[in-house]
């Protein structure tokens, strides 16, 4: 009994890391073709190979204080799940930054009064420096 | 079972990067199914290999040359194989080196004002910005996790 207990638990644990992230992966996607946003995807691969070693996503907007703040809650709303925490804040600007593990996940904000830049970065593998 | 479409669409927003990690985990277990259309037969080794985890014991490897125990099949091989080379050479603009450097980027695109681009000779440099960009922050949430330990 105590044994399937923990087998429960566990799998609870895994279905929660997977569902980490997903309200500011959400909100990246429905923002993709915002007007007051720029929206860039920059992939990395092995040169060799060709396999993904990062994907990036970078999301700017100005003047949208209600986006800012949407993101804002949904950092915050995940911030139990993260492996690794950093928030600065000041009079008129918060910076967080959010890591997973298992994969590699990083998630950073900076809100500064009516601008807003978003940062998601899943990393697939260590990038080799055989070169 | 998700419809046909469904799948289709999860598919081109997983080669386009825009995938959660709870739709790209519904395509590893869709692929991990037998019971594929016949135009999806060749996704089905790549997502095995994502859903695994991408290893690297598992990178394609070159097939192995068989013996050729002709000599006259030898020199033909031989001949092929120059010719193509003195081929590539001719046909290939001396620009080789850069497309390496672009092909590394290939999935990369910008947004902006609604307008959509991927050609990577207009948005080289604001990939490499993010990507330096990102390089530092994954050094930063690297102490994060150093200092958590």
């Amino acid at each position: 009994m105590k044994r399937l207990l923990i087998i429960v638990a566990m799998v609870a644990i895994a279905a929660i890391e997977c569902q980490a992230q997903e309200r500011i992966d959400e909100l990246l996607n429905r923002e993709l073709n915002g007007g007051t946003t720029v929206y860039r995807m920059a992939v990395k691969r092995d040169a060799e190979s060709g396999e993904i070693i990062k994907r990036v996503r970078e999301l700017r907007s100005t003047g949208n204080r209600a986006l800012s703040k949407e993101f804002l809650e949904a950092f915050d709303a995940e911030r139990e799940s993260a492996d690794g925490w950093e928030e600065n804040r000041n009079s008129n600007a918060r910076q967080i930054t959010a890591v997973w593990t298992n994969p590699k996940r990083i998630y950073t904000i900076i809100a500064t009064g009516s601008t807003l830049a978003v940062y998601a970065q899943t990393i697939y593998r260590e990038e080799r420096d055989d070169k | 079972m998700k419809h046909r479409a469904d799948i289709k669409a999860l598919i081109n927003k997983f080669l386009d990067g825009r995938t959660t990690l709870a739709e790209e985990r519904e395509l590893y277990d869709y692929f991990a199914s037998d019971d594929l259309p016949r135009e999806w037969h060749d996704l089905k080794a790549m997502f095995a290999w994502y859903g695994d985890g991408m290893p690297e014991d598992r990178l394609p490897k070159p097939a192995p040359q068989p013996r050729r125990s002709h000599r006259a099949k030898w020199w033909i091989a031989t001949g092929s194989i120059a010719a193509a080379i003195a081929l590539m050479v001719w046909l290939v603009p001396e620009r080789s080196a850069d497309v390496d450097i672009v092909d590394i980027y290939e999935g990369s695109y910008v947004i902006e004002g609604g307008v959509y681009c991927d050609n990577l000779d207009d948005i080289e440099d604001d990939i490499e910005t993010l990507l330096m960009r990102a390089d530092e922050m994954e050094r930063h949430a690297d102490s994060l996790l150093a200092l958590a330990d």
